[in-house]
């Protein structure tokens, strides 16, 4: 512990020190032996030069700790992910010079972005909370939804490099509200892509309850306000959408909402929406197939943790941690209570494996974030990824925790347990900040699934997957023909010898973001891919078989043959 | 009525209760004129009352007009008094004072683990977790036997998410010797938040065996083998933890997945309506504002605080700073009953009765009163000769408990006392009604006696001796000890 201390204690700006103080330490202190991953800080060298706000100067706005993810995508389908990150405007009582606008970098294949937000023209200047993509006009491109205190914001990829803002003509602005994890599904299977947005509370500036403590006002907890029901738009084909939130069922309960996932929990080849409420039940909207959602979280077993307790939900990942070819979760929450791992039994029901499966207790007095599975070191067993810290100068008041604390990195055993590897893996989780969204992808296709973490008011930390076991690969991108383009919703299953792997298609993940669209799959020392199974969203299910290795294919559906 | 025995203290009770004299004026108390069977009678209703108090488990006891009273000096005037409005005061001040408390102790206490305990509590309810440690860990070398700290210790540790030295701390007390069903829980949970599900499981087999009618661990057992996936033993485990008497949220949702699991879903149904009604359940202060919260809570603390660090200096025998304590808690919540009922046995102690007076009349003008709370009253005003007090308190305690025998008693008693012989008679009838003893039967024999109702005597002395023969260790109770010190 005493070990953590000093690095903790660094600001970004000593990064460079950090490293080597800590490979130093890492020497000298044999309990702490070096991790199988190695996650290098480069932002440095990546030329990013955002600095995230959250628009606020004290004043203690819930709007201001509720900031805010990131995207990775490919928005010029040259084959490199590219960053794009939501900003915070300046709320009420801030005095800004510039004023802050969302930022999308383009990955120029070296290690170096390049902003092209002007060029896009995604510099939305609003509140951004939250932050999607989906083709939701199957033109082959991928288009950005935004959520925002305040109106949406709908992207349109004009696919040459610069986007439309359509929200009005689309019409889906979901009024003047605090927005919070977006998402794009296919609700009923007819190939194009639906939209749900979730919402928060029903904060504004007249009801802004700020909270004295000493010197300072914290947030209030989202108790202090009436939570709002989420939103459900049906795609109507013709480039716009309509408000389908009171017939579909989504409209029936109100909470505070958080991070989203959309995924099949129950396997009958639907996709469900699991929404994280903060201080409230989580909600499970299980679909019937045709639109209609019935909240059902407490009989899944997802509303609350193994005590019962209604957590402060943050983010929300689905991943198949245990390959037992069914999706399990972890939602992140609020300071005193343990990131929860949900293990999904199949059929229905899941159970909290927090402790069976050792997440680090180390985590119980932060707050959690972004959040992610993803195979760090390849070797088929999906690890952990955890961003943490406060929104107040909690310091002052609790010494457990910290604005601005370490993010934590749990690598998978492969036995259902997990082990933090946090101080052993190197600089990149040695970073002190107080993140929020994190995203999980293959920047440089080296076939390792490096990290991207928005730091609140601060520059982002860009992470390089450095680890290098021998592993092999497989990233599958998938090309729907009569389901939706980018196949959001498929499920796909990895064959590879004994390893069978499982993952889903998902848009909007973690905390309030959207990343690996491209599926990855380590697969430790097999050569070959016997074969990839995709089940399509809105039916059939397809077999490609005896893949190579280390490589990204593409899987277009009818075609029976993958493209390399 | 027989009025010949009227005394100067029969004549007070004309004065209304909130003009009673000051326990000061009282005069000195008449010696009783009770012939044998009187006394006899006082004395079993002392034991009656003494026995009701220790069954019941709280230090009331009725003490009658002492024979030496004439022999006492007048009590003094008391010395304090109590605002029934709570003082004001902001959070930054509470915290400072908390700090302080935690501080004086230090500086007066430094050696004594007790006190350094309280001081370690003051900074772990301030979140202040290093200090409470360094405190802790100072109790823990000053006490290594003593539990309190090391339990303290490990619970900080495992909300820092250090639980792997919580179970060091609790596994060396359990090393040590050391074993209570708390320290079990503690430790099985600690283990299990760590994954060491298993050790968790055999831990707390073995503590059921030896400490087995204990809920909560019950629950936690079927918690940790719902983990293990050992559904079966898991029902039974949290059926166990129902018969005992949980009805936590966390039993019903744990029995919920494990129906669910075992497939028997109108069970599970069952139990998981019986936790949505629990989750539906809002806190008392749900809608009040944050300020408000904290401020209360921050109150919570520090007159919780202020109680224990009382109850330290007492027990060192600082008696004015116990007091000050004390006293300075009940101005932050004049209606904690449990801090007026300390100082209450700390002011006894020092036989400071009418201050005493002060306190358990205070105590019996909260909302609700308490039954226990007026006996007390009216053993303080007794000693102080304030028979009105005694009167309405024992009324009061007929109207809070109208079953119970004793209050029935003491006023039969009480009215023998002044020769108001024919409601002595109707009280003491009322007490052998609820509850027939040697003390309501002398009592009753007493008042007929008295009223000239002998065949009536006769039979009460005849019901009494027939009960003392089936209870013979009442037939000649002790004497009832008196306010004076041992």
């Amino acid at each position: 512990m005493n070990l953590r201390r000093p690095l903790m204690m660094r600001s970004r700006k000593t990064l460079l020190p950090s490293c080597f103080m800590l490979a130093l330490l890492l020497v000298v202190v044999p309990s702490r032996a070096e991790s199988v991953l190695r996650m290098t800080d480069v932002t440095a060298e990546s030329g990013i030069a955002f600095v995230h706000s959250h628009g606020g100067s004290g004043q203690g706005y819930i709007v201001e700790g509720v900031v805010g993810g990131l995207a990775l995508f490919d928005y010029d389908r040259d084959g490199l992910i590219d960053i794009y990150f939501l900003n915070g405007a300046p709320l009420r009582g801030t005095e800004v010079d510039t004023l802050p606008r969302n930022a999308l970098y383009r990955n120029n294949g070296d290690g170096t972005f390049t902003d092209v937000t002007v060029r896009a023209g995604v510099g939305d200047p609003g509140h951004g909370l939250a932050v999607t993509v989906g083709d939701y006009n199957n033109n082959g491109y991928p288009d950005l939804y935004i959520s925002n205190f305040g109106p949406n914001v709908l992207y349109r990829n004009n696919g040459d490099g610069t986007f439309t803002e359509v929200t009005q003509e689309a019409g889906v602005g979901n009024g003047d509200r605090v927005g919070a994890g977006v998402s794009f599904l296919d609700i009923d299977g007819d190939g194009t892509l639906d939209l749900f947005a979730s919402n928060y509370i029903d904060f504004t500036y007249e009801n802004h309850v700020p909270l004295p403590m000493g010197q300072f006002l914290f947030q209030a907890s989202p108790q202090y306000y009436r939570p709002e029901p989420d939103t459900l738009y049906r795609n109507n084909g013709d480039g716009t959408f309509s408000d389908v939130t009171e017939s579909s069922g989504i409209g029936s309960v109100a909470g505070p909402g958080m991070g989203v996932v959309c995924f099949d929990y129950n396997g009958n080849g639907y996709t469900d929406i699991l929404v994280g409420n903060d201080g409230a039940a989580n909600f499970l909207y299980r679909n019937d197939g045709q639109g209609r959602f019935t909240e059902d979280a407490l009989v899944a077993g997802l509303a609350y943790d193994f005590l019962g307790n209604r957590n402060s939900s943050m983010g929300v990942d689905c991943g198949d941690y245990d390959n037992d070819g069914h999706p399990d979760l972890i939602m992140t929450n609020f300071a005193s209570e343990m990131p929860v791992l949900y293990r999904n039994l199949g059929e229905g029901f899941f159970v909290d494996a927090t402790n069976a499966a050792r997440l680090d207790v180390g985590l119980f007095p932060h707050v959690t974030w972004g959040t992610g599975f993803a195979d760090f070191d390849n070797d088929g067993h999906r690890d952990l990824f955890i961003a943490c810290g406060h929104f107040d100068p909690i310091e002052h008041v609790d010494d457990r925790t910290a604005f601005r604390v370490r993010n934590s990195l749990l690598h998978n055993r492969g036995d259902g347990t997990f082990e933090d590897v946090s101080l052993a893996s190197g600089c990149g989780l040695a970073v002190v900040e107080s993140s929020r969204g994190v995203g999980l992808d293959d920047l440089n296709n080296d076939g390792r699934v490096d990290a991207v973490v928005l730091n609140s008011n601060a520059a982002p930390t860009i992470i390089r997957n450095d680890s290098d076991q021998g592993h092999h690969w497989l990233q599958v991108q998938l090309r729907g023909v009569t389901a939706n383009r980018d196949a959001v919703g498929a499920r796909v299953r990895v064959v590879a010898g004994d390893l069978v792997q499982v993952a889903e298609v998902h848009s909007g993940r973690g905390y309030q973001s959207h990343y690996g669209s491209r599926l990855s799959f380590g697969l430790a020392k097999i050569p070959r891919v016997d074969r990839v199974e995709v089940r399509w969203p809105g039916g059939g299910v397809e077999s490609f078989q005896d893949l190579a290795v280390d490589q990204l294919v593409v899987l277009t559906q009818g075609t029976g043959q993958a493209e390399e | 009525m027989g009025n010949r025995r009227r005394s100067k203290r029969a004549s007070n009770r004309t004065e209304p209760l909130a003009m009673t004299r000051s326990p000061t004026d009282a005069p000195a108390v008449e010696s009783r004129t009770a012939d044998g069977l009187a006394g006899r009678c006082v004395r079993l209703g002392l034991v009656s009352v003494i026995v009701a108090g220790l069954i019941v488990g709280v230090v009331a006891w009725w003490n009658p007009p002492p024979d030496d009273a004439n022999d006492r000096a007048p009590f003094a005037a008391p010395t304090i008094r109590l605002s029934k409005v709570p003082a004001e005061a902001t959070t930054e001040e509470l915290e400072k004072e908390l700090i302080g408390i935690s501080e004086l102790l230090q500086r007066r206490f430094g050696e004594l683990p007790e006190a350094l305990h309280v001081a370690a509590t003051v900074h772990a309810e301030l979140r202040q977790t290093r200090k409470a440690e360094e405190i802790w860990r100072r109790c823990i070398s000053l006490a290594p036997t003593n539990l309190a700290p090391r339990v303290a210790l490990a619970t900080i540790a495992m909300e820092r998410g250090e639980d792997q030295a919580a179970i060091d701390a609790l596994s060396d007390a359990l090393a040590e010797g050391h074993s209570s069903p708390e320290l079990h829980h503690h430790l099985a949970t600690a283990l299990s938040k760590v994954g060491r599900i298993e050790d968790a499981e055999q831990l707390l087999l073995g503590s059921l065996q030896k400490y087995e009618p204990v809920a909560e661990n019950w629950r936690l057992l079927g918690q940790t083998q719902l983990q293990l996936e050992q559904l079966a033993e898991a029902e039974t485990s949290l059926l166990r933890a129902l018969e005992l008497g949980d009805r936590s949220g966390e039993l019903y949702l744990a029995l919920t997945s494990v129906n669910s699991r075992l497939g028997k879903e109108p069970e599970a149904e069952r139990y998981r309506e019986e936790f949505r009604k629990r989750r539906a359940i809002l806190p008392e202060d749900a809608d009040q504002p944050f300020q408000v919260t904290y401020a209360a809570a921050m109150r919570r603390n520090l007159v919780n605080i202020l109680g224990k660090a009382g109850a330290v200096f007492a027990h060192q025998g600082d008696m004015r700073q116990a007091e000050q304590l004390l006293l300075r808690a009940i101005e932050l919540d004049p209606e904690h009953a449990e801090i007026l009922r300390e100082l209450a046995r700390m002011l006894l102690d020092q036989r400071r009765v009418p201050d005493a007076w002060v306190v358990h009349r205070h105590l019996v003008e909260l909302d609700p009163p308490n039954y226990l709370d007026c006996i007390n009253l009216a053993t303080v005003a007794t000693e102080l000769g304030d028979y009105d007090s005694v009167e309405q308190a024992l009324r009061l305690a007929m109207d809070l408990r109208p079953q119970m025998a004793l209050p029935y008693l003491g006023l039969a008693r009480l009215y023998l006392d002044v020769g108001r012989f024919e409601e002595a008679r109707w009280h003491a009838n009322a007490a052998v009604r609820r509850e027939p003893s040697l003390a309501a039967y002398a009592a009753l024999a007493a008042a007929c006696q008295e009223l000239g109702d002998r065949d009536a005597a006769d039979a009460a002395r005849d019901a009494a001796k027939q009960l003392a023969a089936q209870y013979p260790s009442f037939e000649d109770p002790p004497l009832v000890p008196t306010l004076d010190p041992p």
